[in-house]
């Protein structure tokens, strides 16, 4: 059976600027006691062209039987920023995956200096 | 890539060898063999099963003695390539009856080898199109797979992110918690440590590589259009002939291009350079210029910064590249011939603009583009690649949501 996981981000926030520190916890239910879970911020892109993506944070937690949430705390990488162009947009995410029992979850976030993604338009 | 591409040359080659050069190879060794005189015992238009339908090809069985030995002919032609078109093969056979006199040649070192019609099978014009391509685009595919993989910049380019727990091995260590991993991005270009220095920017391609790829492309595609073009028109084929009208067109637009870019090859140089090394958004640098070489042949130079939003995808067995101009800023247009020759502009990059980025199949690229118009002659075309750098943590404001100082707003009870 499949872990119902949860990702909480400090205060909700969904907006973040290099440098700062992405604060939240990944949660589960209590009955399940999952192996071990992985959390980890990354990027991908979509749009016209096919995907690339990278992960740039990883962090690894070995549950105690009966904890039910592990907390994290990263910073922000420098780049790249959040970006929503013509053809090319690069999302950033926050993956959560449990292991034995399996399950996913993910959230998506900015990084930049303003609270929308930069914009680019096409000139000519 | 490179053996992804492989798989295609190596295909295209066989191809090209077994449908098309192998069956001219064998008619001209066959030029010394002996006239015949041979009876035809049996003769036929043979149909094999395939994946596409029927294909067909010649079927015969003749008989000649040479040098007071009796022996069994089995080749109608040189080549085995069996074909779609019946009618093709039946228009070969048509004139050969059963039972009648022919002539027919016979190697004279194996006078048991033999062919009855002293030409190539038909269809080998199709294995020249079908194996040129290929192996083409194999040979395209594998140079570029050999150059992108000595480049340390390709990231994980899968369709969708892998399993977390099967791709943290790639990651550094550099946090002290334990289990938690930095690594530095592969996409994002880094400036170089210590002081900024004036850099003198280097050509995206030069004007020799760019000469030399267009006349090896026009070389290669016309060897192979003219080849099977003469042979068709030997062969009488003028529905082959019209149809490579196509292919010869293309050739020779490629010809022309060969000789655009190396007339562009004697064109005066410019060397561009730029004050500084590290750009950013937002940032003033200031772009100088030197012409060498034969300054007043250029009636205006254009100087502009352009960024560009740069795309590849796969659209059904192709890969398609698609760009998109984002910002064009124009640093100079100048028409005197003494401040042409040589100068310095201040410019500035946009504040919300993107840093460049460099993804296996999405690029954000900025370059310095030189223009320079010269009457009656290729004009001067030349691309500086740039480095944007993405601004410096702490050098601009850190926005109004969220700060480090924010309370810990969960229970302390967890695992680490």
């Amino acid at each position: 059976m499949a872990i119902d996981l949860k990702i909480e981000l400090e205060d909700e926030q969904t907006y973040y600027t290099p440098g700062m520190q992405i604060k939240g916890r990944i949660l589960w239910t209590p009955d399940q006691s999952p192996k071990e879970i992985v959390g980890c911020l990354g990027w991908q892109t979509h749009g016209k062209g096919d995907k690339d993506s990278e992960v740039l944070v990883e962090q690894r937690w070995t549950p105690l039987p009966g904890v039910n949430f592990v907390k994290f705390s990263w910073t922000i990488p420098r780049a790249p920023l959040s970006l929503s162009g013509s053809i090319i947009n690069i999302q950033w995410f926050v993956e959560a995956e449990a292991v034995k029992p399996n399950g996913e979850t993910s959230r998506m976030i900015q990084i930049g200096y303003s609270a929308q993604p930069i914009r680019l338009q096409t000139v000519i | 890539m490179f053996c992804f591409f492989s798989i295609f040359f190596f295909a295209g080659g066989a191809a090209l060898w077994f449908l098309t050069i192998w069956p001219y190879v064998k008619y001209f060794r066959a030029s010394d063999w002996v006239e015949t005189s041979c009876v035809i015992r049996e003769i036929s238009v043979k149909s094999h099963d395939s994946s596409d339908g029927d294909t067909y090809s010649p079927s015969v069985r003749f008989e000649y003695t040479f040098d007071g030995q009796g022996f069994v002919g089995s080749s109608f032609w040189f080549g085995d390539v069996s074909t779609n078109y019946r009618s093709a093969i039946a228009e070969a056979v048509k004139p050969f009856q059963v039972g009648g006199e022919y002539k027919c040649y016979v190697n004279p070192r194996a006078p048991a080898e033999s062919v009855l019609n002293k030409r190539v099978c038909v269809g080998t014009w199709f294995g020249a199109i079908l194996g040129s391509i290929f192996s083409g685009v194999g040979l395209v595919g594998m140079i570029f797979g050999a150059r992108s993989s000595v480049k340390p910049k390709s990231v994980n380019a899968s369709k969708s992110l892998p399993s977390l727990s099967n791709r943290s091995p790639i990651l550094q260590s550099v946090a002290d918690e334990p289990g938690l991993k930095y690594v530095q991005s592969q996409v994002v270009p880094v400036e170089a440590p210590g002081e900024d220095q004036p850099l003198v920017l280097k050509e995206e391609t030069s004007r020799m590589t760019r000469a030399v790829g267009i006349w090896f492309a026009a070389a290669f595609w016309n060897a192979i259009t003219w080849t099977i073009t003469v042979f068709a028109a030997r062969d009488g084929g003028i529905f082959t002939m019209l149809f490579m009208g196509i292919f010869i067109v293309i050739g020779l637009g490629l010809v022309a291009g060969a000789v655009y870019t190396t007339m562009q090859i004697f064109n005066p140089r410019i060397a561009v350079i730029c004050s500084q090394t590290n750009l950013f958004p937002g940032c003033e640098f200031e772009v100088s210029w030197v012409v060498k070489g034969k300054v007043e042949s250029i009636k205006e130079l254009l100087i502009t910064v352009e960024g560009a939003e740069v795309a590849t995808y796969r659209q059904g067995t192709d890969t398609r590249t698609e760009t998109k101009i984002f910002y064009k800023n124009e640093v100079v247009k100048l028409t005197d011939a003494s401040q042409i020759a040589q100068g310095f502009q201040l410019t500035s990059l946009p504040v919300d603009t993107m840093h460049s980025f460099e993804g296996s199949k999405n690029k954000i690229q900025w370059r310095i583009k030189v223009s320079g118009a010269i009457g009656f002659w290729p004009d001067v075309q030349d691309n500086f690649p740039i480095n944007v750098f993405p601004p410096v943590i702490g050098t601009v404001g850190t926005g109004s949501i969220g700060t480090d100082a924010a309370p810990d707003v969960f229970p302390t009870t967890s695992t680490s």
